[in-house]
């Protein structure tokens, strides 16, 4: 009886305590729960943010190559520079053939100054420049020292100029004399070419061997009919090659107004591979380039300097 | 009765455990996610320091060599050119 009635007396107490402690079992667990979730939660966060950071790091790794290269091209940016053309030139070599075989819609022009250089170069290099094109210069050398279109500047340093501007530099004689004696025979003509190449090896340090005979290779074949063999001859060990021309505005002889020289200019286009020939003393010429250009890039014209692989460039 | 509860309690003790033991293991992670995140940081930083270092040695060389930088990308302007009427 004394037993049961204790019992009786203790089980509320138990029964409290032991509420307690699963109130404090199931508050640990709310607890730990809610820790899980929070710790899982920064977990992801962390996770995100490392990735986010590996992500940054690869982007910051891949920069460092390109700026290294970058480095690299800067520090050896001649090389850099004829290793392109010389790319370009190969691939150029590849589309004339497409052209040729008619197996695109791409043409080529290749412009070209003769006579030079000028006062008026300058005008002709800073058009070029706007345009991002690269022409050919035929240049001479007698009487450059100073300007024949402005007295009081000299032409020499122009040639560098042209060579700096990304142009072919080429040979056109060092006098251009035709009719006082350039063509009377194989070994003055020659001599005339040489002298004009170490001209321009000295004021540009580039070896060309690119020719264009003054008056066209046709003009040379009639004036020194007999000797034209050896003067083919000459080039050919010198390894030289000659270039004519297909198209031009006429600036060459008489052109009596801006209007002309554009019709000469567009009549003349008509072949898929052009070789333009324009004077840069001509200030018609210097005044239509702009809308030449614009012209040409218009019918599909890619204007490329020439190159002595050209199928264009006879050897 | 006494049966039930001491089941419940085992259980609770249970939960707490596994909980418990969840709970260091995603500290242990945490802590050692932190310490990577550290060392990613630091290698970030290093790595872009180095790059403004590389950025600024670029913009002093191209001033240097400004004509010739531009008669380069000039050049690759027209590869890409001809590359494209090629593949057309």
């Amino acid at each position: 009886m004394e037993k049961d009635k204790n019992r009786n007396r203790r089980s509320p107490i138990f029964l409290i305590v032991s509420m307690l402690c699963f109130i404090i079992l199931i508050i640990i667990i709310i607890y730990n729960f809610y820790s899980l979730n929070k710790s899982s939660t920064k977990n992801k966060e962390l996770n995100n943010t490392l990735n986010t950071l590996k992500e940054n790091y690869n982007i910051e790794i891949n920069k460092e190559s390109e700026l290294k290269n970058n480095i690299d091209e800067l520090n050896n940016i001649d090389n850099n520079i004829s290793k392109t053309k010389e790319e370009v030139f190969k691939l150029a070599s590849k589309l004339e053939n497409k052209i040729t075989n008619n197996e695109t819609k791409y043409k080529i022009a290749y412009l070209t100054f003769d006579d030079g250089p000028y006062y008026s170069t300058d005008k002709v290099l800073d058009i070029l420049k706007k345009y991002n094109i690269k022409a050919t210069f035929f240049t001479i050398g007698l009487d450059k020292d100073i300007c024949f279109d402005n007295k009081n500047y000299s032409c020499a340093d122009t040639y560098k100029k042209i060579v700096d501007g990304g142009h072919t530099i080429a040979n056109h004689t060092y006098s251009h004399l035709i009719f006082r004696g350039l063509y009377n025979n194989s070994e003055l003509f020659i001599n005339q070419v040489i002298k004009q190449e170490e001209l321009i090896k000295d004021r540009t340090g580039v070896t060309t061997n690119i020719l264009r005979f003054p008056g066209g290779s046709n003009t040379a074949k009639s004036l020194c009919r007999n000797d034209i063999d050896k003067i083919m001859k000459s080039l050919q060990d010198r390894h030289y090659g000659w270039v004519d021309w297909t198209a031009q505005d006429g600036d060459g002889g008489y052109l009596p107004s801006y209007e002309k020289a554009w019709s000469n200019f567009t009549n003349s286009i008509n072949e898929n591979i052009e070789v333009i020939l324009f004077h840069d003393y001509s200030n018609i010429t210097i005044s239509m380039l702009p809308k030449a250009i614009e012209y040409l890039e218009e019918r599909d014209y890619i204007l490329l300097p020439l190159f002595y692989e050209s199928i264009k460039v006879n050897k | 009765m006494k049966k039930v509860a001491l089941s419940i309690l085992f259980l609770l003790l249970g939960i707490i455990i596994y909980s418990s033991y969840k709970l260091i293991i995603i500290e242990k992670e945490n802590i050692k996610l932190r310490s990577v995140i550290n060392s990613v940081t630091k290698d970030n930083k290093t790595i872009k320091n180095s790059n403004i270092n590389y950025q600024k040695q670029i913009n002093i060389l191209k001033d240097e060599k400004k004509d010739k930088w531009e008669e380069l990308e000039e050049w690759k302007k027209t590869k890409i050119e001809i590359e494209e009427a090629l593949s057309s």
